[in-house]
């Protein structure tokens, strides 16, 4: 009778832990994909930005035009792409671009200090950040979900109930070469 | 600025020369503060990274906090005993007083104290689940703190929607208090409903990078749910004091009426043989009385101690968040040179990044201070293992 109870007890305890473990891993994999989402959300941002930075210095920077047509070009582009592995490459090297005319309008002092350059400026550059922050966000919450698939006793579900290695986001070769030898941008 | 703080030597926050340390890093403080003054240093201070591993750090904050509430959970039980022992003792209803059969030693073991202790324990858990699951406090209005405009304070909001997307928080409300002194300090019992306020002196004076990192830090405080954690602690330290100064009055009351101690020694007299728990009675009173006394004091310390390991902590995540231990360092830097808020109620000191309440030149290594010396939190920051 008592050795009844206590096989049910510890079943009860066995199947309680299984509960718990179970759901962190399906909370850690929606993390993932939220965290994934959430660089989509500052990669459109930085696609809106632009156009209206654009505009607002092509009158003053005449004799950039090749490196505003860069952007834009790098932008549609960023626009058009469907996969994605065509969305990482695309917004790379729109990335690029638009860090090359940050540095351009290093030497627009007087551009620099119109109030509504000034301001997209800002806005451009606190996109930048985000966009850095939410892949490092991102990043983390796979390496947390990645413990948790690894780690015991969370490795004894994660392979039945179908939990896979989430992927790390990486720089591609074109923003290797970037962050390699970063331009100088002072705002 | 910069190359007399890269060649500071390391000293470690713990050797001797922690008192000439806290010197060096004031002469530091007074280089930033005339370089301010000029106008002329919007600039992070250069400081050299020794080692950067956030997680193992705020692993062992994290860790030392528990301990710590442990520690206070101790002291509420121990407490508790007490008391019930010392009462059980003072009315003479102890079974050891009475009953010559009894050994004296067993005056130690008492019913009403094992039942004090778990009442304080259950009182020790109950706070912490009501805590868990009570309302938001309203400390901002106290501080005079205004929203943020979205136009004018751009930057300030871009900064918080920053660090709360590398935290994975939603963005907090964000306000500015309409001080020249440079701080700042987080509300919100969750993250759902949180804000972060800085002062005006601190955004004139710190440049992007150090916003960053003290808007980081007051992330962290949301994200590790510190105000409740801070609220709860609070409650349980004022529970402790509460019982304490309540048994210091009803034993004063019954030692002045002489009925524990008349009653010990009317047993002692009149049936001989029992002098040893009359005289036992004593000691324990005299050491229960000294318990109840040090009692408050000792949940103060570890309540000061729990907030200074939680601003560790903050600050670990802090470099965590933004990847920039060196941002943080800097501004915490300048802010030890004019922390104090007119108006700030020193109930609430351990809300801020640095204590508005701390006189400049203060001592900050008290173990009664809420903020630990800002000068071992850089250390800490640029040592982060």
């Amino acid at each position: 009778m008592s050795n009844t109870v206590i096989v049910l007890v510890v079943l009860a305890l066995v199947l309680g832990i299984g509960i718990v473990l179970y759901n962190r891993l399906v909370a850690g994999r929606n993390a993932v994909q939220n965290a994934f989402r959430q660089i989509d959300v500052q990669l459109k941002r930085r696609l809106d930005l632009i156009p209206n930075l654009v505009e607002s210095v092509k009158g003053y920077m005449k004799f950039e035009q090749e490196t505003l047509e860069k952007v834009i070009q790098a932008r549609n582009a960023a626009l058009k792409a469907g996969s994605t592995e065509e969305v990482f490459a695309a917004n790379a090297a729109l990335g690029q671009a638009t860090k090359g005319l940050f540095g351009l309008m290093e030497s627009y002092p007087e551009l620099k200090a119109q109030g509504n350059v000034a301001q997209l400026m800002e806005e451009l550059a606190s996109t930048e950040n985000r966009i850095a922050f939410a892949r490092q966000h991102y990043n983390d919450m796979v390496n947390a979900q990645n413990d948790r698939i690894q780690q015991f006793p969370g490795n004894l579900l994660a392979g039945p109930f179908g939990f896979r290695q989430e992927v790390y986001w990486e720089l591609d070769e074109a923003e290797k070469a970037i962050a390699a030898a970063p331009p100088k941008v002072s705002l | 600025m910069s190359e007399s703080a890269a060649e500071k030597p390391f000293i470690s926050p713990w050797s001797p020369l922690g008192r000439r340390r806290d010197r060096a890093f004031a002469d530091q403080a007074e280089a930033a503060r005339q370089a301010a003054a000029r106008g002329a240093d919007k600039k992070t201070l250069d400081f050299e990274l020794k080692s950067t591993d956030f997680r193992a750090a705020a692993a062992r904050n994290v860790r030392k906090t528990a301990w710590l509430i442990v520690l206070l959970a101790v002291i509420a039980v121990v407490l508790g005993y007490v008391a019930g022992l010392c009462l059980e003792i003072l009315t003479g209803a102890h079974p050891a007083l009475n009953d010559p059969n009894v050994p004296p030693t067993d005056l130690l073991f008492s019913g009403w104290g094992g039942t004090a202790a778990v009442a304080m324990a259950i009182a020790f858990v109950v706070a912490l689940v009501w805590a868990q699951r009570s309302a938001d406090a309203t400390v901002l209005k106290l501080h005079g703190a205004v929203e943020a405009d979205p136009q004018k304070d751009a930057v300030l909001h871009n900064v918080v929607e920053e660090v709360a997307i590398a935290a994975g928080l939603p963005k907090p409300a964000v306000y500015v208090v309409e001080s020249e002194a440079l701080n700042a300090f987080a509300t919100g019992f969750k993250p759902e409903r949180a804000a972060v306020s800085v002062t005006r002196g601190l955004l004139d004076r710190l440049n992007r990078e150090e916003l960053q990192g003290v808007v980081a830090h007051e992330m962290a405080h949301i994200g590790n749910r510190d105000v409740r954690l801070a609220v709860t602690v609070a409650m349980i330290v004022g529970l402790i004091a509460i019982l304490s100064s309540l048994l210091r009055n009803s034993v004063r009351v019954g030692s002045v009426s002489g009925t524990g101690i008349r009653i010990s020694s009317s047993r002692s007299s009149s049936r001989g043989g029992k002098g040893g728990a009359s005289g036992l009675a004593l000691v324990i009173l005299v050491v229960g009385i000294i318990i109840i006394i040090l009692a408050p004091i000792f949940a103060l310390l570890v309540r000061m101690a729990i907030s200074r390991e939680r601003e560790y902590l903050a600050d670990a995540t802090a470099a965590g968040l933004t990847r920039n231990p060196k941002g943080l360092a800097s501004a915490l830097a300048k802010i030890a040179d004019n922390p104090r808020v007119e108006k700030a109620p020193a109930a609430l000191e351990h809300v801020w990044i640095e204590s508005p309440v701390r006189a400049y030149g203060e001592k900050s290594t008290a173990l009664f201070s809420t903020h630990p010396p800002t000068a071992a939190r850089i250390e800490r920051l640029l040592d982060l293992r």
